[in-house]
């Protein structure tokens, strides 16, 4: 913590001691979010092993309430816990600052502030009260990009957090090369990983990870660009890896009408292809496009858990969209997929579990007035141990360009899975936003769900509130803007 | 309240204004009547030419009699001294040349036009003259014209304005069509009726009327063939019209926009500058067709950065990604990268989700569109929350929760196969190892038919010991 203070006050003392002279500048935002939630926690009961019912399929219920049952726990229930509440307060502030003195030189940090004001439950990372997220110095000289501190690299593997430096070079208008290494973070915790996650979780050694990695991006022709990624962490003490991953990825509008991307990673340690698609899109006229689109999922685990060696399957799923400009005003799009997992190779006891699922959804979009906006969807779906129906509607109305109110609905079936009964979630509620001026605005809303269980008495129905509220101070300008006053 | 200094200005400017008119109506006036009493020398001169020699040739020089012919009589003795000394000159933008004029009467009528015809006030006695105007010249010149300024074809009787020798005074005096003044003149008429013809308006305007306005003036015949202004002359500061085409108030028009782009549809109205206010580098191609603001005279229309319709979508932040991927070069035309990093790579503000994302985060993560552990540490971020809501295990072997599927703990690997993300989310490691380890209680092997252990072990040996209690891969091949 001690070193993250000491690097956020470097940073604001030297945008702060700057020289106004030198064509000084800063650009950044300062959000504060505060959020209010009701929840009501699942809490265990137990239930009279005697009064316990066993149906015909093996199942135990108890007064009508799915129990289960075994030697060692006895007949045990899940049942709703008494209402608890959320109040959870976020201040990022975020800024990048110019003109220091040196032609190119920036530096950019996005900081977070987190503190649990009330409730009983802590929001996830509150219990952090501060991250550094981003905060490193950038030098832009022709084509090359340089980076010190702590960033992130995005790609294909996912967002990559580290302390450490990065170079981009473009040597020409085709071809990119970037090389990047350093201490690694925890994924989306921006702190070592041993210091994130030894308090959670087993197997953490207590050892800095350190990263590497090369990239680089080819655009042969106009409209195609092909990127190649390989990266991998290492264990301080060289024992072992902590992943080692490449990913690649290619575009191409060559075939107008037709454009086409696709991507894959691939996972050295266990010698597999992850996550993979190849979509296709084409315009087939009168306002019609149509996407197809091939998809592999397979989950990723870092090599210091042991998930990756239980051997998770991939699913394989072909899917379609088509989208209808109908007017000018009116969009509308259907999709639909089909999925398939690869096989287990797990016992079948009892029953073998779906292996297929399905998914459609459909949508539009209507401007009923240049200030009005109605946009709906619906989409369903059915996998492995759990469905769902889901529909969302929502109205937009700009009073004025400074002022617009919105109304939400939605109605879905809570996912429950492997769990008897199904939950039921509809509500919405309304939300402002304000700008107050341009670069000062508040957005809010609130909302409230009823949840409805069906074959689960020991749920009561209810209703949550959800409330949050945001305030947004922008200073500074976009050095990207050409015209004064213009919003960033 | 207005001050007594101010009024007082206001009366003088008023008053200037008022003598002014008055001056210029009395100078009009005096044009166009005679200013030579000919009917009090009707019986002395029997033949107009007998002063007016020089009309029919056209030689300027004798239109009018020398100031001795006058004074031959008025020399205060005979009649009264007459003080003339010879004409003033005769400033008009008429094309009317008098020879040319009886050439052509000739040739139609087969005889020459006498000067009542044009000069006489009609039922008044010989020589009750006036200068020729305009319904005379209309009542022979029968064309449709019913307004003068409007109907009339303008080049039969007039010079362009630059070959004029007008003064500034009255260039400036010059009436104004009234289909000017209607409706549409100046986004549709006007260009329909240069097309027909430009000499209409060269009557009244140079080149650089047009240059105020039309950015591609260069591009277009009809202004090309507009005289320009004489150097020595002061054009006017004039203001540029740009009234909005019914195309540019459709909803849609700034989407669709870009189809219709080129010089041809775009540079009357507006400059390269015009659409780099929104587009960011590299601009379409077309835009860099567009004459630079620097370049033209005209200050272009103008234009004003404002977002496309479907950024007010409420899903639009959640949906943006696939618009973005389909068509990058819409993102671009706006925006730089630097906008998407902000977001992406430097997050400045970090917001991915849509607003109230959490309500519907179960579906989402059961979906797995997305990899949630793309950006969120599932051990930490989702088991946070999880755990406090009460979806953990308590103690070993804890039924309780998937109470759906009896025997759940004998039927749950396929499920884990199939959603090892969703089981992490709840379930540390711990969890699995009661059953999943060399010392667990049935040391069932998670590993699969086909898994690579060697593979795995060279990259990440100390891993095999969480579950092993020794290597083991010692003494495999």
């Amino acid at each position: 913590v001690t070193v993250r203070v000491g690097a956020a006050a470097v940073l604001l003392s030297i945008v702060a001691g700057a020289e106004p002279g030198v064509a000084q500048g800063l650009r950044g935002s300062a959000t504060g979010t505060a959020r209010y939630y009701d929840l009501r926690p699942i809490v265990r009961d137990t239930a009279p092993r005697a009064e316990v019912t066993q149906n015909p399929d093996g199942s135990f219920t108890w007064n009508g309430i799915p129990v289960t049952c075994t030697d060692v726990t006895g007949c045990v229930y899940s049942r709703s816990g008494e209402r608890s509440s959320i109040v959870a307060l976020t201040q990022d502030v975020g800024f990048t600052a110019w003109g220091l003195g040196l032609r190119g030189l920036s530096v950019t940090a996005l900081l977070r502030a987190r503190a649990d004001v009330g409730g009983d439950i802590t929001w996830p990372r509150s219990d952090d009260a501060f991250d550094a997220i981003l905060a490193y110095a950038e030098l832009n000289r022709g084509p090359l990009r340089a980076r010190l501190g702590r960033q992130r690299a995005t790609s294909g593997l996912g967002f990559t957090g580290f302390d450490g430096a990065s170079a981009l070079y473009e040597p020409y208008a085709w071809l990119e090369l970037e090389a990047y290494g350093g201490r690694s973070l925890a994924r989306g915790l921006n702190e070592p990983r041993a210091e994130a996650l030894r308090p959670i979780e087993d197997f953490v050694l207590d050892r800095e990870v350190y990263l590497v990695g090369a990239a680089t991006r080819v655009r042969p022709w106009d409209g195609t660009a092909v990127g190649v990624r390989y990266q991998r962490e290492i264990w301080a003490s060289r024992s072992g890896l902590v992943s080692e991953r490449a990913a690649a990825d290619f575009t191409t509008s060559r075939l107008a009408p037709v454009t086409i991307d696709a991507a894959l990673d691939y996972d050295f340690a266990f010698g597999r292809i992850g996550k993979a698609h190849a979509t296709a899109r084409a315009p087939l006229g009168r306002g019609v496009v149509l996407e197809t689109t091939a998809r592999r999922y397979l989950p990723y685990f870092e090599l210091w858990t042991i998930w990756g060696f239980f051997r998770p399957v991939a699913y394989h799923e072909a899917e379609a969209r088509a989208t209808w400009r109908a007017t000018s005003e009116v969009t509308a799009w259907i999709t639909a997929g089909w999925r398939r997992y690869d096989e287990a190779n797990a016992t079948v006891i009892l029953r073998p579990l779906e292996r297929d699922g399905v998914r459609a959804s459909l949508g539009g979009l209507w401007h009923a007035a240049p200030n009005l906006l109605v946009d709906a969807s619906y989409r369903i779906e059915h996998g492995f141990g759990a469905f769902l129906s889901s529909g969302d509607a929502s109205v937009r109305w700009e009073a004025t360009p400074q002022l617009a109110f919105s109304l939400d609905a939605t109605a879905f079936q809570q996912i429950e899975q492997f769990r008897v009964g199904e939950g039921m979630v509809w509500g919405g509620g309304p939300g402002f936003d304000v700008e107050i001026t341009p670069t000062i605005g508040v957005v809010g809303g609130a909302s409230v769900y009823h949840q409805s269980f069906d074959n689960r008495p020991a749920f009561a129905d209810w209703n949550q509130v959800r409330a949050w509220t945001a305030l947004r101070v922008g200073f500074g300008r976009d050095p990207g803007q050409r015209r004064a006053g213009v919003a960033p | 309240m207005t001050s007594a200094p101010l009024r007082a200005r206001a009366w003088w400017a008023l008053l200037i204004i008022a003598a002014a008119a008055v001056a210029g109506s009395v100078v009009l006036a005096a044009d166009a009547t005679d200013r030579f009493p000919h009917h009090r020398h009707a019986r002395l001169f029997p033949l107009c030419t007998g002063c007016h020699a020089g009309i029919e040739a056209g030689e300027r020089a004798q239109f009018y009699p020398p100031p001795d012919n006058c004074t031959s009589c008025h020399d205060g003795t005979t009649e009264k001294r007459v003080e003339w000394d010879g004409p003033r000159p005769y400033l008009t933008n008429l094309a009317f040349e008098h020879p040319a004029h009886q050439a052509v009467a000739v040739a139609r009528d087969g005889a020459a036009l006498e000067c009542e015809q044009c000069h006489s006030v009609s039922a008044e006695a010989r020589m009750t003259i006036q200068r020729a105007n305009p319904d005379v010249c209309l009542s022979c010149h029968g064309h449709a014209a019913t307004d003068h300024f409007v109907n009339a074809l303008c080049e039969t009787c007039h010079v362009p304005l630059v070959e004029t020798e007008l003064p500034a005074q009255r260039l400036l005096a010059l009436p104004e069509p009234t289909d000017h003044y209607a409706t549409g003149f100046v986004r549709e008429l006007h260009g329909a009726q240069a097309l027909a013809t430009t000499q209409r308006c060269a009557t009244c305007h140079t080149r650089e009327r047009c240059l105020a306005c039309h950015v591609n003036a260069a591009d277009v015949t009809q202004i090309a063939a507009l005289p320009p202004a004489p150097r020595d002359w002061i054009v006017p500061s004039y203001t540029a019209h740009y009234p909005e085409p019914a195309s540019h108030l459709a909803p849609s028009w700034l989407e669709r926009h870009g189809a219709a782009a080129s010089r041809q549809e775009c540079a009357t109205c507006h400059t390269q500058q015009d659409c780099t206010t929104c587009h960011a580098a590299p601009a379409p191609e077309v835009v860099a067709t567009l004459p630079s603001r620097g370049e033209v005279s005209a200050p272009g229309a103008g234009t004003e950065r404002q977002p496309p319709p479907s950024h007010a979508s409420r899903f639009f932040e959640r949906d943006h990604a696939a618009l973005a991927a389909a068509s990058p070069e819409s993102c671009a035309a706006c925006h730089q990268k630097q906008f998407c990093a902000d977001c992406h790579d430097a997050p400045l503000q970090p917001s991915y989700h849509p607003r109230n994302f959490t309500v519907q985060h179960a579906s989402a993560a059961w979906g797995r569109r997305l990899e949630c552990s793309s950006c969120h540490e599932v051990r930490t971020f989702c088991r946070a929350c999880h755990v406090q809501l009460g979806m953990r295990t308590e103690g070993r072997l804890d039924p309780g929760f998937h109470d759906a599927e009896p025997l759940w703990l004998l039927r749950h690997a396929r499920a884990a196969r199939q959603g090892l993300e969703s089981c992490t989310s709840c379930h540390n490691q711990r969890d699995c190892l009661q059953c999943h380890s060399t010392l667990g209680a049935f040391q069932v092997s998670p590993h699969g038919p086909d898994f690579d252990a060697r593979r795995a072990q060279k990259r990440n040996p100390t891993i095999c010991f969480a579950c092993h209690t020794s290597d083991p891969l010692k003494g495999t091949p």
